[in-house]
């Protein structure tokens, strides 16, 4: 990684100055993008990433069995290597608390490189902790891989992880309307301490590191830095003690019957700091039992539903002083719900002020369940009381760890790693397809199969009897394991016939990794926490029939009362009435920063109105919108064909205001020599693809090329992996999907579906026939499946190269922790021109903002949308979406500048700008659905009745121009 | 009347295609009859595809008798290689077969020692790094050597697990995928060729053939079900037959199957995962019906015995029972048969191995010793781009050609199917219907018939719809007059009475 001088430029600036710290850095980052985009070649190559390595599960085994010795190492972040490129330094560093820490290590870029020397004075196994403080950055964690003496210990260490400080902007509010609206997470500057964890959550322990006595080096480097780093230290977690000692030893003044009376209740979705933005307030309206709630209105009255779930993940609540008095001794209650995995635990780490003050809080168990309950931890069948000494405020937090399950889950993974070397072992012999008839005799010609298929039984029933005792039910929760084990029982017994359960068995080991990712996460929802002293009882969660009766009558009356759709209040004739089509929280947003900013610049009034769908029957009765957002595919061309939208070309400023998109970006708002519409939201597609898997195949490149790729195939497929391309769904859209093969292929050989005036097909040239076989050899010569879930097939490696919407780029980083730094991304294969040059070209998809005819001032509406899709407004828009709901909410803004200021790093913004700049785009005509839908029939008629693609295109194209001379005759656009 | 003539135009021009055709068979001089079949799979005289221009042996390249000859390859460079198994040696000629490029008969080892051959059955050249690799057979190895003959690596037994250790390694033929992968036939392995990561590891076996399910097999298989294993292993082993010989083509390799009895997977079209593009289209290879022959009292099932792929996508499968090429477009339709067993010049005895390059085809025989080169007629050239145009789907294109196949050969059946469909893509419904029908191809034909009645609805839709509502009017009006002159019984009586 090498660092912009700017940005160590900026980041000499005093750090205090958030706002323009983060603008400048920003600026930096746009402006090394370009820089880099000029080098393509960059992105296709990588640094091969270690196989040999060892997990942390091998490492734990051969290691945890050494010395723990008492003795802390603790090394000053500021006495690091002077490091070579000098892009951190030496410093001092206040938090947002005002505390200030010298000589500490001030990492103010996101990428590089720190040494540390050490000195062991005793052999053993060492955790190591780390006093820093984050700094405001665009990433959501800070992410180290961390070397011991040149060397990467295991795996895990690659990944190391330590959570930013995640608050609510500002507190729940209401709107005008009564509903609340939920606040953006922002980042927040604070000391913290904490031992490094294990992130796949297979230990609740944190990582320990084994060190010879003697004198080590340690490095950190990162890509997503920027911290503040007080201390290092490698040492041991000290020893809890039980409640009875804790209890002794508390210090306290009073015993807890002599506490006064008081019941304190802290609300979930208050909490003070949260290690991941996902931790935002999120809702139960279903009952009365949630607190608070409203039968009719939006409230936000708990968190953590279904973001938290990951292990390490902790929020962290505030116990105002005020409400504890001269201090006492608390039993803790929370009212939790686990309704996500059936049957099993999740696990919450308790601490008390940054401590956990005794063994019991260490692991405690929220049973499943579909409704509410109240969790005490306890020790023996006494509820565990909590010291909290008066007269100032203390912080109680919880972590999500992996619960006993973990265990088994690490032999799992060890089951799963031998039955897919056997499985692969089988296939040398069999091939991918094994023939019934033929006797292959694989038990003979593996030695030892059949005896190792029983062992790994036996083990897998072995963890499924643990699991069942966990959960303390038998059934489904160990279906996976049981069916796996039933399936090696067979080939045991009937060893002749293990060919014909070799589907089986990769399906069943695919299944049981699939099981083991989502029960290792520990989901759980908190309503309240109550801290009770001795003499109360916790508030009672039991529903009660006339109030649910009561809670449910309201509701439904109100339903007939409430606007659900309009989210302001601004009426009037005057009103620009904008329709957008988005979630609640996001159109929410929309219609703040219109209020908050637009409206008071301009003295437009806008009325923002959360609509989803029936757009085009609601206008052409009369009573649509004025403006809408966020309009995408067919709709503003089919719109504009029936006269019913504005033709933006018309306005002066039009030429200007075009320059803030994609050159191509038009297109798809084009018809008949008019634009009705200003692009919004634009996705286009990328290649994703797996390190390590090539690596291992012995490449060390991405195909830049489809010739590329297809020469990759053999080797892929030798290994019974394959390529995704992205094919159309089901239910074919008449605006062409980004991504399409077809239409990749087309476009980079500078055609589109249409000739210049779109009044005829192109299908029968040459390039197009030429396209179509490329496409449909990929699914009848290359055997590629048609459907397949790209998510968990990348995951697993069975896909190592996926072309998907760059998007998936946010579901990789938000959903899939453990292949963290094992992919990348890259624009997607070219197609040679004449001359050797390459075109990567790719169409896009995407949302745009329209004016419908029967808007009263014209120019008020287009004032709004220019405004919507002006720089400064998409790149707020888009901080504010991801601070809503994470990196998954991350915006694909059509706005080319806006998106350089998103969250994306320098080097990732340059490979997306890469593929922005070759995207052309295939224009929606009124006749589009035909040309789409008789595309895809002729797709399927080559691959399913095995016929010669060019007649079958030929064929269908027929009437293609059938459809497109019809329509544009309806149209009036020929006689 | 129209239709009379044109019935009569047809009749006459079959008649003269015909007489043409037999003229030619007689006037190719080949010491057999040509043939193909038609649309009821019947054996009829056919035009030749290929003449058989001479014989060439060892003396004509000037490097005494070949013996035992087992294989041939062109390089990209066109120079040939032939496998001269009997003599252990491999002899590299020119394209035109005159003279001796290079023998290679001992190869330099790494560290510098010699290493001779023995008995090697087969030959490939790679397109990618110009090495030599040889089917070292009664060496139990692969030989990888530079045109230099400087050895560049060996594959031998390998020491995998998964490679039954009691199997002997006997290197039949060779081929390497631009990768470097190294495929392998073996002599004793039934379980499909050996393969080869180009680091020479083995990688396991690719492209097994399947058993036939005969119903002996199918009964065994069922009984099997329920078979106790101890009894399983007394049992006789249902294993394929093993393939005999292979070719790449770009991604794909061709396999052959040298087999009397077994008509599954004969011939297979392989992509990278191994799966035979082949398997779901009902295809034979070889000659319809087997042949009796009487003078050797067998039946005469067709036996491949080796493969190859022209640059035109032409797949050549050769026969040893016939002696005989059989050429398939790469749809596998049968283009041409050539050849026979025979002495002549044009005959075989002992077919080993075909090689093709350009339009010309080269047959090895291992008896003769000899290599014969076929040289294309012009009757093979019209139908070659006839074919390759239709294939690629340029139907209109190859009407033309079609139409001259027709003229000069009224049996050859495929060129009917390929008019058939040049017409429907015209939009002619009515000659694609007749030429469909000819042809037996039911798919054009219900295309045909499908358009051939829009195009009938559209020209006639105001006469249907006039009819339709003039019945629609008498029906009701029908009903009207009924309602008023009483029930419906009534007036169906009095309607019978008369």
């Amino acid at each position: 990684m090498s660092f912009g001088k700017t940005a160590a430029a900026a980041a000499a600036l005093v750090i205090m100055f958030q706002a323009s710290f983060t603008a400048a850095g920003s600026a930096c980052a746009y402006g090394a993008a370009a820089e880099k985009a000029a080098l393509a070649e960059d992105y296709y190559s990588f640094e091969a990433p270690d196989s040999e390595l060892m997990s942390f599960g091998r490492y734990y085994d051969k290691y945890s069995a050494e010395d723990r010795p008492d003795r802390r190492i603790t090394i000053s972040g500021g006495d690091f290597f002077p490091a070579e490129d000098g892009d951190v330094k030496k410093g001092s560093f206040t938090d947002d608390n005002g505390e200030k820490r010298d000589d500490v290590l001030l990492w103010e870029s996101s990428g590089g490189e720190v040494s540390y020397r050490f000195e062991v004075p005793e052999s053993g196994n060492y955790c190591l902790a780390a006093d820093y403080c984050p700094m405001i950055s665009n990433s959501t964690d800070i992410e180290f891989s961390m070397e011991l003496d040149g060397k990467l210990p295991y795996d895990t260490a690659s990944r190391l992880t330590l959570g930013r400080v995640w608050v609510n902007e500002k507190d729940i509010y209401t709107d005008m309307r009564g509903n609340q609206v939920r606040p953006a997470q922002v980042q927040k500057q604070l000391w913290q301490s904490c031992f490094f964890g294990d992130v796949d959550g297979l230990f609740s322990e944190p990582l320990f590191f084994y060190l010879e006595k003697g004198s080590h080096v340690l490095k950190l480097s990162s890509e997503r830095a920027q911290l503040a780093l007080d201390s290092l230290c490698f040492c041991n977690r000290e020893e809890l003690p039980s409640y009875r000692g804790y209890a002794d030893s508390a210090g306290a003044e009073i015993s807890a019957e002599e506490t006064p009376s008081a019941l304190i209740r802290i609300e979930g979705e208050n909490a003070a700091f949260k290690s991941d933005p996902t931790l935002y307030p999120t809702f139960d309206n279903s009952s009365y039992l949630a607190s608070p709630s409203d039968p009719t209105k939006m409230v936000y009255n708990t968190i953590g539903s279904g973001n938290w779930k990951k292990a390490l993940q902790t929020v962290t609540w505030e116990i105002p002083a005020e409400q504890i008095g001269a201090g006492g001794w608390y039993k803790i209650g929370i009212k939790a719900r686990q309704d996500k995995i059936r049957g099993f635990d999740s696990n919450r780490r308790i601490y008390v002020d940054g401590k956990v003050p005794c063994q019991e809080l260490e692991r405690v168990r929220f049973g499943y369940d579909t409704e509410w309950s109240v969790t005490v931890p306890k020790s023996g069948s006494e509820p565990v009381y909590i010291w909290l000494e008066g007269d100032r405020s203390h912080t109680l937090s919880m972590e999500a760890v992996p619960g006993e399950i973990g265990d088994y889950l690490r032999r799992l993974e060890d089951v799963v790693r031998e039955l897919n070397t056997y499985y692969r072992k089988v296939l040398m012999i069999t091939g991918p397809a094994p023939d019934k008839y033929t006797d292959y005799y694989v038990h003979e010609k593996i030695p030892g199969l059949v005896e190792r298929f029983g062992e790994i039984s036996a083990e897998l029933k072995d963890v499924r009897a643990g699991i069942e005792s966990l959960t303390g039910q038998k059934g489904t929760e160990a279906a996976a394991i049981e069916n796996m084990a039933v399936i090696l029982d067979k080939c045991t017994a009937k060893p002749l016939r293990i060919p014909s359960y070799l589907k089986q068995i990769k399906d069943g080991s695919a299944s049981l990794s699939a099981w083991m990712r989502d029960n290792r996460d520990q989901p759980l929802e908190i309503d309240y926490i109550e801290l009770a002293s001795a003499d109360r009882s916790f508030s009672d969660c039991r529903e009660k029939l006339g109030k649910s009766l009561k809670f449910g009558f309201d509701a439904f009356i109100g339903s007939f009362f409430e606007d659900y759709t309009t989210l302001s209040d601004v009426t009037g004739e005057e009103a620009v009435n904008v329709w957008v089509a988005l979630g609640r929280d996001q159109a929410q947003a929309v219609k703040e920063m219109t209020e908050n900013q637009f409206m008071q610049e301009t003295g437009i009034p806008v009325s923002v109105n959360l609509v989803t769908g029936g757009i085009v029957e609601a206008s052409l009765a009369g009573k649509g919108p004025d403006a809408a957002l966020f309009l995408g595919g067919e709709f503003p061309v089919n719109l504009a064909a029936r006269d019913l939208l504005v033709d933006l070309s018309q306005f002066d400023d039009f030429g200007e205001v075009k320059e803030r998109f994609q050159e191509n970006a038009m297109t798809q708002y084009s018809y008949n020599g008019g634009c009705y519409g200003l692009p919004v939201s634009q996705s286009f597609p990328m290649m994703f693809y797996r390190t390590d898997v090539l690596t291992e195949l012995g490449y060390s490149s991405p195909p830049e090329t489809w010739d590329g790729l297809r020469d990759m195939l053999p080797a892929l497929q030798r290994n019974y992996m394959s390529v995704g391309l992205v094919l159309p769904p089901n239910d074919i859209s008449p605006a062409t999907e980004s991504g399409h093969t077809f239409a990749l292929l087309m476009l980079q050989k500078g055609m589109t579906y249409y000739n210049e005036d779109l009044s005829a097909s192109v299908l029968d040239s040459t390039e197009a026939v030429q396209s179509f076989e490329e496409w449909t050899d990929f699914y009848t010569k290359y055997s590629f499946e048609q459907t397949y879930d790209a998510f968990s097939r990348f995951r697993t490696g069975e896909y190592p190269i996926v072309i998907a919407n760059y998007t998936f780029f946010n579901q990789l980083t938000a959903a899939s922790p453990e292949i963290k730094g094992l992919w990348d991304f890259c624009p997607v294969p070219a197609t040679a021109g004449e001359g050797g040059s390459l075109s990567h070209a790719a169409n896009s998809n995407g949302s745009g903002a329209v004016i419908f005819k029967k808007v009263k001032n014209k120019e008020n509406a287009w004032k709004f949308i220019k405004w919507f899709t002006d720089n400064d407004t998409q790149a707020q828009y888009g901080a504010q979406t991801e601070g809503l709901m994470g990196t998954l909410g991350r915006f694909d803004t059509a706005n080319t500048e806006a998106l350089g200021k998103l969250s994306w790093s320098e080097d990732e913004l340059a490979r997306l700008r890469a593929q922005q700049k070759e995207l052309r785009e295939i224009p929606v005509t009124p006749a589009s659905y035909a040309v789409t839908r008789n595309i895809m029939n002729a797709f399927r008629e080559t691959i399913n009745e095995k016929q010669n693609p060019r007649d079958t295109l030929i064929w269908y194209n027929r009437d293609i121009n059938d459809e497109i001379a019809r329509k544009r005759r309806n149209l009036g656009l020929d006689r | 009347m129209h239709r009379f003539f044109k019935r009569a135009a047809v009749a006459v021009l079959a008649a003269l295609a015909a007489s043409v055709c037999s003229l030619g068979a007689s006037a190719s001089g080949e010491p057999y009859e040509s043939y193909n079949y038609d649309r009821w799979g019947d054996a009829v005289p056919s035009q030749a595809g290929y003449t058989a221009e001479r014989a060439v042996s060892g003396y004509d390249l000037g490097v005494g008798a070949l013996s035992d000859p087992q294989d041939l390859f062109f390089d990209s460079d066109n120079v040939l290689y032939i496998a001269d198994t009997g003599n252990n040696r491999i002899i590299a000629a020119d394209s035109e077969l005159r003279e001796t490029v290079h023998v290679y008969d001992s190869f330099t080892m790494p560290d510098g020692s010699e290493t001779r051959l023995n008995k090697p059955m087969g030959i490939f050249v790679s397109a990618v790094n110009g090495n030599i690799y040889i089917a070292d057979s009664d060496n139990s190895r692969v030989l990888i050597s530079d045109k230099d003959g400087n050895v560049q690596g060996e594959i031998t037994k390998p020491q995998s697990e998964v490679y039954d250790q009691r199997r002997t390694f006997l290197p039949q033929k060779v081929i390497a995928d631009k990768a470097g992968n190294v495929y392998v036939v073996l002599g004793n392995i039934t379980t499909g060729a050996a393969m080869f990561a180009p680091d020479g590891s083995f990688s396991g076996f690719y492209g097994a053939n399947r058993v036939e399910p005969t119903a002996a097999i199918i009964g065994n298989y069922i009984r099997s079900i329920f078979m106790s294993d101890e009894k399983k292993t007394h049992r006789t082993r249902t294993v394929p037959t093993g393939i005999t010989g292979f070719d790449i083509d770009r991604d794909f390799i061709f396999t052959c199957t040298a087999s009397g009895t077994q008509t599954t997977d004969t011939v297979k079209k392989l992509n990278a995962a191994g799966k035979n593009i082949f398997a779901d289209l009902e295809l034979s290879f070889g000659d319809n019906t087997p042949m009796y022959a009487t003078t050797k009292n067998k039946i005469m099932a067709p036996s491949i015995v080796d493969i190859d792929v022209s640059t035109d996508g032409c797949i050549n499968c050769l026969d040893f029972t016939t002696g005989r090429v059989f050429q398939y477009d790469e749809d596998c339709n049968l283009l041409f048969i050539t050849g026979t067993l025979a002495k002549q010049t044009g005959g075989f005895d002992h077919v080993a191995a075909v090689e093709s390059l350009g339009s010309d085809l080269y047959v090895l025989d291992s008896m003769k010793d000899t290599i014969t080169v076929f040289r294309e007629t012009s009757f093979g050239k019209i139908v070659h781009e006839a074919a390759a145009l239709h294939n690629s789907g340029y139907y209109e294109e190859a009407l033309g050609p079609w139409q001259e196949v027709l003229r000069r050969d009224g049996n050859y059946n495929r060129a009917y199917e390929g008019v058939a469909a040049a017409l429907l893509r015209k939009g002619d419904y009515k000659g694609a219907m007749k030429y469909a029908k000819l042809a037996d191809a039911g798919k054009i034909y219900n295309k045909a018939f499908e358009g051939r009645r829009r195009e009938f609805l559209k020209e006639h839709f105001t006469a249907i719809a006039a009819v339709l509502a003039l019945m629609v009017a008498a029906l009701f009006a029908g009903g009207r007059y009924r309602k008023k002159h009483g029930s419906r019984s009534d007036v169906k009586g009095k309607e019978e009475q008369p």
